[in-house]
């Protein structure tokens, strides 16, 4: 077994980031229609603005998937911390597999995307309720 | 054991550097040289359209297409080939009821029976009615083989308004073959009408729809060593002259004028479009395959490696069985699950050994949800499948479960 294969199991034993967050700025479930797996991401905001410039303080998870998809939501929440939201809306399948070190079918992308897929879905519905307040 | 692996080229494959040992046949079953080439042959030497050429490779094809439905009557006793309709699959069968005989003798308040172990093919399309003419949905969720099943659905039936009975012969995700006669039975002495799908059931036991009674059967060709996108809706002659066309376009209709058009003769009025002549073809000769081995040897073949299956797993720490352990009544279909250890990663980590098998939730995810799953492991046995392979599976779960927990 490769070192990064390892280290998707090492980290689906011992999450990080794993649990609740109670003050978050932003709480999403996202759930991968394929295998009915759920994540709930806890995103906390420096500047609370939502705007693009805005910077991820840091975000938490809790549910239940595989290890790839466990494994994705612990680099990623890692990753994560002090990015710029612009930043993080822009990042994608290349991004994922480069943190997890593995090239993935197509069925486990699906697990490894969730939890990104999930922080994005959550920024973008925020920002729109946002933009809805305002008007 | 059955001596018949070197029917199956796919078998001498190699996945990452081992041999497969192919554990997903509830899914897709692997098809022998003789169905590959019957499709190949087609193409080759007869390739044609059915049902309207005049010249001899339409005789030809035509001829053989009609064959493929006297052998779909005969496997599964049907009393005409006018019952014998050609679909995809058993999603499309089903869809033809739903659409051709529910949306015409259905109305608001009227209600449909579909129980809990049900396909999402057997849910979703009465889902859609239920949406769209207020069509009534009650479930039966007991999950048993016997008397509970009968109670319910007799509780259930005391509803006159119930019009049809969606239930399933055997569970691709509990593996039970169950039997569903009594249960016809009571459905019918309600007044309502059974729809059965037999996806599971006909790859792995002997058929007889007189026998059973049942109104509607549905299943494909492609769990029981045929192509893929082929498949059979069975439905009482008496039942199909009731109902409306499916599809329109060719091949249904004996004329069209600009005001209107007269739909074909039964089963052809239920098949418009050119269909999938060699997948039909294939599933003739597969029907021809299966009976050359026979059912006894066949089933004494599964209940062997399905016994030691469960036998084998249920010593592994930790591994709990879906549903009952026993072998009994039951098809070559084993779900479980592993403490600590999600569903996916089983099936990535056995890949590693050559072993495919299935994770997830089966396209059963309200029966999952009913027994507080989010989804499962399955393996699932086929006629080419051994004992050491069975065997293989024990060890390589093994080693994936001390690498994980």
């Amino acid at each position: 077994m490769n070192e990064y294969a390892q280290q998707i199991i090492e980290l689906y034993k011992h999450p990080l980031n794993f649990g609740k967050t109670e003050d978050a700025d932003i709480i999403k479930i996202g759930i991968n229609l394929s295998c009915g797996d759920q994540v709930s991401m806890y995103i906390k905001l420096k500047a609370k603005s939502l705007e693009l410039k805005d910077e991820i303080e840091s975000i938490s998870f809790e549910g239940t998937g595989c290890s790839v998809s466990v494994a994705s939501a612990s680099l990623l929440t890692e990753m994560l911390k002090g990015k710029k939201l612009e930043e993080v809306l822009g990042w994608g399948t290349m991004e994922i597999e480069e943190l997890l070190g593995v090239e993935l079918g197509p069925s486990r992308l699906k697990c490894a995307l969730l939890p990104l897929d999930t922080i994005q879905e959550g920024i973008r519905e925020a920002k729109s309720l946002k933009l809805k307040g305002q008007n | 054991m059955l001596n018949i692996r070197k029917d199956f080229p796919i078998l001498n494959r190699l996945i990452n550097g081992k041999p497969l040992v192919y554990f997903d046949n509830a899914a897709t079953t692997q098809k022998p040289n003789v169905v590959i080439e019957a499709e190949a042959n087609y193409y080759r030497q007869y390739n044609a359209n059915v049902h309207r050429g005049i010249h001899t490779l339409a005789e030809e094809a035509t001829k053989m297409y009609e064959d493929a439905r006297e052998k779909v009557r005969s496997f599964i006793n049907a009393k005409s080939t006018k019952e014998i309709i050609f679909t995809r699959g058993t999603t499309e069968s089903i869809n033809l009821v739903a659409y051709a005989w529910a949306r015409s003798h259905l109305q608001a308040g009227d209600e449909i029976i579909v129980s809990i172990i049900n396909h999402h093919s057997n849910i979703v399309p009465w889902q859609m009615l239920a949406e769209e003419r207020g069509v009534g949905i009650q479930w039966m969720d007991a999950v048993g083989t016997g008397r509970d099943l009968s109670l319910q659905i007799a509780q259930l039936l005391q509803s006159r308004k119930i019009k049809l009975v969606a239930l399933t012969h055997a569970s691709n995700t509990l593996g039970v073959l169950y039997d569903v006669k009594p249960l016809i039975k009571q459905a019918h002495e309600a007044g309502a009408l059974v729809l059965l799908d037999g996806a599971q059931s006909v790859p792995h036991t002997q058929i007889d729809v007189q026998d059973l009674d049942c109104d509607f059967f549905a299943f494909s060709g492609h769990k029981m060593c045929g192509p893929t996108g082929v498949g059979v809706l069975y439905t009482k002659q008496a039942i199909l002259e009731t109902m409306k066309p499916f599809h329109g376009g060719g091949e249904m209709i004996k004329a069209v004028t600009k005001e209107n058009f007269v739909a074909n003769d039964l089963p052809w009025k239920f098949e418009a479009g050119t269909p999938n002549i060699a997948g039909v073809i294939g599933l003739g000769v597969a029907i021809d395959y299966l009976q050359t081995i026979g059912w006894s040897a066949m089933h004494d073949h599964e209940q062997e490696l399905t016994q030691y299956a469960l036998e084998q797993l249920q010593k592994i720490d930790g591994l709990d069985i879906v549903g009952q352990p026993e072998a009994d009544n039951r098809i070559g279909v084993i779900a479980f699950t592993v403490d600590g250890l999600h569903p996916h990663d089983i099936a990535a980590e056995l890949d590693k050994y050559g072993i495919a098998i299935r994770a997830g939730h089966h396209c059963t995810q309200p029966l999952h949800t009913h027994l507080g799953l989010n989804g499962s492991a399955r393996v699932s046995f086929y006629i080419y499948n051994t004992m050491e392979e069975v065997d293989m599976l024990i060890r390589a779960l093994q080693q994936t479960i001390s690498v994980y927990t």
